[in-house]
């Protein structure tokens, strides 16, 4: 079965995996583009994911190993997006349990999104001058408008979880 | 992990990733320091007589914050009876 979603929001992504396979009848195997692959599991175990962005981490190898002890195997990785799983459900709770740690995973999700969003600002320069019109609209304009916005949403979302984890 | 979810009732759960963060924060500091690696990567840790120290130290501080709370607690206690 293959899924087509694209999320910004790293948790919503890390619950929606765990929807899709929560019944135990699908196993996540692989990430291409904004597909999601996953194949009939005919264990019966019901396996639990869980994501990490380390775009800027260094060590990344030295922490799949480490997490692999702890019953985290790593499934795929994708643009430093890490997907792991689990039968085990005491190491399914969540990567980061600390404030601290889960602060530093915001703050880095944070800085690929501001990068996204400066992207996302150079193209939207560039089309002012050029690029298909839609409905008389300048498409990649419209388009990339819209994830300007999304990224901006997503950024205030991170920055209120770190602001409810600070005052925790 | 699942030792500290059962020694504290399930009221402290230990993610892998802040037990990774917490292990190099205490090899940065030479509280542990490595004592093996096998073929598959996995790492035996040990602690260092720096790091004995400071766990003593630390349970020397816990122990003087109960011996202060039963008093704080005994001393309300004998006043609500006296009253």
């Amino acid at each position: 079965m293959e899924k087509t979603k694209f999320f910004l929001d790293i948790d919503k992504e890390e619950k929606w995996l765990n929807e899709m396979t929560q019944d135990g009848k699908y196993r996540f195997t692989k990430k291409s583009g904004f597909t999601y692959y996953f194949t009939e599991n005919a264990t019966g175990t019901t396996y639990h994911y869980l994501v990490d962005q380390r775009l800027f981490s260094k060590n990344n190898q030295q922490f799949c190993d480490f997490l692999a002890d702890m019953n985290l195997t790593l499934v795929t990785r994708q643009c430093g997006w890490y997907y792991f799983e689990t039968t085990d459900p005491d190491s399914a709770v969540s990567i980061y349990t600390d404030s601290l740690s889960k602060i530093k995973y915001y703050i880095r999700m944070i800085g690929v999104l501001f990068i996204l969003m400066l992207f996302n600002i150079s193209i939207i320069q560039k089309g002012n001058d050029n690029g298909a019109l839609f409905f008389n609209i300048s498409f990649p304009m419209a388009v990339n408008v819209i994830i300007l916005i999304c990224c901006l949403i997503t950024t205030g979302k991170y920055l209120y979880r770190i602001l409810i984890l600070k005052k925790s | 992990m699942k030792f500290i979810k059962q020694e504290t009732d399930d009221r402290v759960l230990l993610g892998a990733g802040t037990l990774y963060g917490a292990l190099n924060s205490l090899l940065s500091k030479g509280w542990i320091h490595l004592y093996d690696e096998d073929s598959h990567n996995k790492k035996t840790y040990l602690i260092t007589n720096e790091g004995k120290q400071i766990v003593e130290n630390e349970l020397k501080r816990l122990n003087q914050l109960c011996k202060t709370s039963r008093k704080i607690i005994r001393e309300e206690a004998d006043s609500y009876g006296e009253d």
